[in-house]
């Protein structure tokens, strides 16, 4: 009963392709013991170099414990069909062999081995368990030998020939296989690779030619023996652990056949085959752990390689949908600014004004947020270039505390300015260091309770020009500090955040060292304060600036003007239209590039206000199009993109100036001032 | 004048900070949305009708940011 349910067991175990990984091994093991059986009988010497403890090893590894009974067979056969081969003796052997190959492979599996060799750890096992386990067969042939009265040698140097074979044939032919069964294809290595690497096994080939076949001594008063070492130490730098294995392997291969063939006489080849395992059987060990080491770092820098590519990936579809939102995004807010400028111009009540009022600094609030993240876009693609100019850093000021004049009356601030009164110049950008200044006044009104008190002040030293924005609201705590100028993060002031996104502090750090200053943060914690102190270098030379005549812009002082406003986005167009004619100019609509190219005739515009992203024909192809026609009146872009490259190719189309989106009122009023724009046209047609 | 480009650091922003990003544009638009609101029922009872077209504008203006957020940021979240 328990016999059938064993053999049900096996035979539903026992699929095709068991069958045929048993019918491999054993062919495998079968073949090369005979081979190897009859080189000794042929030679005339005892077993020296035994290649199938290599293969077994391997067959366990790959293929479990049930490849005992392939291995058991093929050892036993090997053995007992040999011309002197006793039932015993194969019975023996077969069982000392099979039973050292099982006991490596369950410390394998127990001390988790990776079978591909993919870790210096496991060459280490493989190399430890190698010296251990290869004492089991001798042991066992020894101690049945001496039992049995047929041993010839001492024990130890029996035990220690049974052990040196064991050893060399598993560090030879196990890695080799192990790394062959699982490795880089050879299409994937480079032309120059592939040359390489045939260079490399040229040299070995060579190098063990002489080493084994030949009686050289020594080349270049070097012996030959140090040439082996140093072509090995080649395959181990340059190549994966494969080639290493396959180069063990030939020089061992090679080694054999030389001995065997131009070798000593039968009284000296045995003493030869001795020194030929201890000699490849130490070179294998040192080279194997060393290309597995040299492999696994390799096998580190490239994963590291990858990792920092799929980042920098990762961040820049990132950045391309953060750029994408807010271009998006200024097309709506482009009518709302409009049309609350419209409402503001004449509120009917107190509630209604405040509501306006509201709107307009929670539009202004989301538009400085849309700069801020396009301005990071550009910083992550490296797309930012500063437009150096000599600039006097207290009108920077005077113009920063300007703009800035309505959040501090509305947050009920006392601004307090401070400057020397000798002149300050300076290279740097003049929009990118208003806005560093302005970033640090917001942030302090910000974060200072209403009736709070900031200090602006800008001094000079021998190198530097200093700047410093002080307040004494919330303040920061002390584990804050060092993260204040990363990317998103905020100060939480009594339990809320505050409104913004948290760029501005990274972006005014990255401007300000970008103008080769520094910045730096001091507070003494919550509700003590905090203090901004930008140091920007004083240049080498001594700079001045060309003064130029400040003109200030009045919202209702350019004349009476004939303007074309061209946008499919149609509640745009119509609030711009709307608050330009409150201003008094004659505004026309047309809401296609095509509708605009007909109304030009009728209308005989003096600015013609065109949208860039239109779908039937865009601005370009419209202002082309005007110019080709030899219209020669004033084109501005209206557009969501701002940034140098789309300036420069709103020029080259022929616009003569560029608006970014959301346009305010006075923006337009002062281009028609710059460009001399004033006189009457014909009435607007309706629309 | 001169154009000079400088090498800035790459910075990566995590999703936790799409999510903030959605956060924070919602907060400052729902304002402006409110009153926007407040502002068109005002106009209405006042019987300024051009007025509240204009309003009406802003609070169009307002919903197609807030679709924009939406479908952009929601769908990263």
């Amino acid at each position: 009963m328990i016999m059938n349910s064993t053999i049900n067991h096996y035979v539903r175990y026992l699929n095709w392709r068991t069958v045929a990984g048993f019918v491999f091994v054993f062919l495998g093991y079968f073949i090369t013991a005979k081979f190897f059986l009859y080189i000794y009988s042929e030679w005339n010497t005892s077993a020296l170099i035994w290649p199938p403890v290599g293969i077994a090893l391997v067959a366990v590894i790959l293929g479990g414990y049930r490849m005992w009974l392939p291995l058991f067979f093929a050892q036993f056969l090997a053995v007992y069909t040999e011309p002197t081969g006793e039932y015993f003796t194969a019975l023996m052997l077969a069982s000392a062999y099979t039973f050292q190959a099982i006991a490596a492979l369950f410390m394998l599996r127990w001390l988790k081995f990776d079978p591909h060799l993919r870790d210096s750890r496991s060459m280490f096992i493989l190399v430890g368990i190698t010296f251990i386990v290869s004492l089991v067969q001798p042991l066992i042939s020894t101690t049945a030998q001496w039992f049995f009265g047929t041993l010839t040698l001492s024990p130890i140097v029996n035990i220690g020939h049974g052990w040196g074979a064991g050893i060399f044939s598993v560090l030879v032919i196990t890695p080799f296989v192990l790394t062959w069964f699982n490795d880089q294809p050879w299409r994937t290595y480079t032309r120059s690779k592939k040359f390489e690497i045939a260079a490399a096994i040229i040299t070995l080939l060579g190098v063990v030619y002489f080493l084994f076949w030949t009686n050289t001594p020594s080349y270049f008063g070097i012996s030959i023996i140090f040439y082996l070492p140093a072509v090995l130490v080649w395959f181990a730098l340059r190549f994966p652990v494969r080639w290493l294995t396959l180069a063990v392997l030939l020089a061992s291969v090679i080694g054999i056949t030389g001995s065997l063939f131009v070798g000593p006489t039968t009284s000296l080849l045995k003493g030869q085959l001795l020194n030929l395992e201890i000699y490849i059987g130490l070179v294998a060990v040192i080279f194997l752990v060393f290309v597995s080491i040299v492999e696994e770092r390799r096998a580190a820098l490239i994963g590291l390689e990858e990792a920092y590519r799929s980042i920098i990936a990762a961040d820049q579809a990132k950045t391309d949908f953060i750029a994408i939102l807010a271009h998006e995004l200024r097309n709506p807010l482009a009518p709302l600014v409009s049309s609350a400028e419209i409402l503001k111009q004449n509120p009917q009540t107190k509630e209604s004004a405040k509501a306006i009022q509201s709107i307009q600094e929670h539009a202004g609030m989301m538009s400085r947020i849309l700069d801020d993240l396009l301005d990071t876009a550009r910083l992550s693609h490296k797309k930012f270039a500063l437009k150096t100019e000599v600039v006097e850093l207290r009108e920077m000021i005077d113009q920063s505390v300007q703009s800035v004049a309505d959040i501090m009356r509305s947050h009920h601030h006392t601004l307090t300015v401070h400057v020397p009164d000798e002149e300050m110049c300076l290279l740097a950008d003049p929009v990118r260091l208003k806005q560093v200044i302005i970033n640090l006044l917001i942030n302090a009104a910000k974060y200072t309770e209403p009736e709070g008190k900031i200090t602006l002040s800008a001094k000079k030293s021998k190198e530097y020009f200093y700047i410093e924005v002080a307040d004494n609201g919330i303040g920061i705590e002390q584990d804050m500090l060092s993260h204040i100028f990363e990317p998103f993060k905020q100060v939480d002031g009594h339990g809320k955040r505050g409104s913004g996104l948290g760029l501005g502090l990274f972006l005014t750090k990255c401007l300000v060292e970008a103008h080769d200053g520094t910045i730096e943060v001091k507070s003494e914690g919550r509700g003590r304060g905090a203090s901004f102190l930008i140091a920007l270098p004083v240049p080498t030379e001594i700079i001045t600036r060309n003064k130029k005549v400040a003109r200030k812009v009045k919202a209702n002082g350019a004349k009476p003007s004939c303007i074309l406003i061209v946008d499919d986005n149609t509640a745009a167009a119509d609030t711009l239209a709307k608050l330009l004619r409150y201003y008094g100019h004659t505004v026309h609509v047309a809401y296609s590039g095509k509708d605009a190219l007909n109304d030009l005739l009728k209308v005989k515009p003096e600015l013609i206000l065109l949208d860039i992203g239109m779908p039937d024909m865009d601005g370009y192809a419209v202002a082309k199009e005007l110019r080709s026609r030899g219209w020669d009146g004033k084109i501005v872009a209206l557009s969501g993109y701002g940034q140098e490259v789309d300036r420069a190719r709103t020029k080259e189309t022929g616009f003569d100036d560029h608006l970014l989106k959301p346009v305010l009122s006075g923006d337009i009023i002062a281009i028609l001032e710059r460009m001399k724009i004033g006189d009457v046209c014909d009435e607007p047609v309706k629309k | 004048m001169t154009e000079k480009k400088k090498k800035l650091p790459i910075e990566t922003i995590e999703k936790k900070d799409l999510a903030q990003l959605g956060h924070d544009l919602r907060n400052v638009l729902s304002v402006i949305y409110s009153n926007a609101q407040l502002l068109e029922l005002l106009l209405d009872k006042a019987g300024l009708h051009d007025e509240q077209q204009i309003a009406k504008t802003v609070v169009s203006s307002a919903e197609d940011m807030n679709t924009l957020i939406e479908e952009r940021i929601s769908r990263q979240e």
